[in-house]
């Protein structure tokens, strides 16, 4: 079991390519995630989905965002998948600002933890870490 | 050897950039410059400038800023230079009171020549912002386009060409100069 990371721009087919691929993770909200691990439970296979939408909320809510991603970091093996937001203009609005570079720093520090990274281009994976190809 | 690296927001560009700097610097026993690009305007410009220097604080570098005329910037010689980022430049340029206006693309290729000329290796820093598929009003449009068409130019004469995706470094050109 391994930690996976997927990511790429909007509408590049990452959902079907990690459904088609990694069968063997059940797909979690991170709430889910969040209420098992408080229980005590180390939680292995679990697949989230449009990460980035779930920083937003984080992020808007105000919530301790660094402490979420310290609980989802530590369970055993994830497959996570996140657009890529920060290769646009940089907006006007600050919340926007806030969400691209925070959403950024935390991909980054999932990519150390992954045993692997796929980037997803028009269906097809480029692999930036790790060995094991698909 | 002249190295531009690239990458979108919070992708660990910046980071990259100074492991590269640093590397090189250890390597060959040169001191090492940063040239500082960002105007105080706000607070989360300070915010950022006192992340940026925070990082940089253990890897000892000589700080020098330029906000604008980079083609008349003067360095001390034989040097690392670390140069973040270039989109800043070029927007003091564009937007600036004293800036160089519709001859901005010129005014920073100069820039980058001297600079290189200057140093002996010279790592630049750039800015993916090509990704949002937005179309904005003709001053950002114009920003855009000459961002992009700086990026061209400077990838032509670069040794190294590397884009920076979560913190991980995608190399397009230049492969065999890092390691």
């Amino acid at each position: 079991m391994r930690k996976i990371l997927v990511i790429g721009g909007a509408c590049q087919g990452k959902t079907k390519w990690v459904q088609d691929n990694f069968k063997e993770y059940r797909q979690v909200s991170f709430s889910e995630v969040l209420r098992e691990n408080l229980q005590g439970k180390v939680l292995s296979a679990i697949y989230l989905d449009s990460f980035h939408s779930t920083t937003r909320e984080w992020i808007k809510a105000g919530e301790d965002h660094k402490k979420n991603l310290e609980y989802l970091r530590k369970n055993l093996s994830w497959v996570i998948v996140a657009n890529e937001i920060g290769n646009g203009v940089v907006p006007m609005d600050p919340f926007e600002r806030k969400w691209r570079e925070e959403t950024g720093r935390m991909l980054c520090e999932l990519a150390k933890d992954a045993d692997e990274v796929y980037r997803i281009f028009c269906g097809i994976p480029l692999q930036l870490k790790g060995e094991n190809k698909v | 050897m002249f190295y531009l690296i690239s990458g979108g927001s919070g992708s660990g560009k910046s980071e990259y950039a100074e492991t590269i700097a640093v590397r090189l610097a250890q390597e060959e026993k040169r001191e090492k410059v940063y040239i500082a690009t960002m105007m105080a305007f706000d607070e989360e410009a300070e915010k950022k400038i006192a992340r940026h220097r925070c990082m940089r604080k253990k890897k000892q570098f000589k700080t020098v800023e330029c906000f604008m005329k980079s083609s008349k910037l003067i360095l001390p010689n034989n040097t690392i230079v670390l140069l973040d980022c270039l989109s800043n430049l070029l927007a003091n340029e564009m937007y600036a009171e004293n800036g160089a206006k519709e001859e901005a693309v010129q005014e920073i290729l100069n820039g980058m020549e001297n600079i290189k000329e200057q140093c002996v290796h010279f790592v630049l820093v750039t800015n993916e912002i090509y990704g949002d598929g937005c179309i904005y009003e003709q001053q950002t449009q114009q920003y855009v386009k000459n961002l992009g068409t700086l990026n061209q130019m400077l990838a032509k004469i670069a040794d190294v060409v590397v884009e920076v995706v979560c913190g991980i470094p995608i190399c397009y050109k230049g492969k065999e100069l890092i390691k």
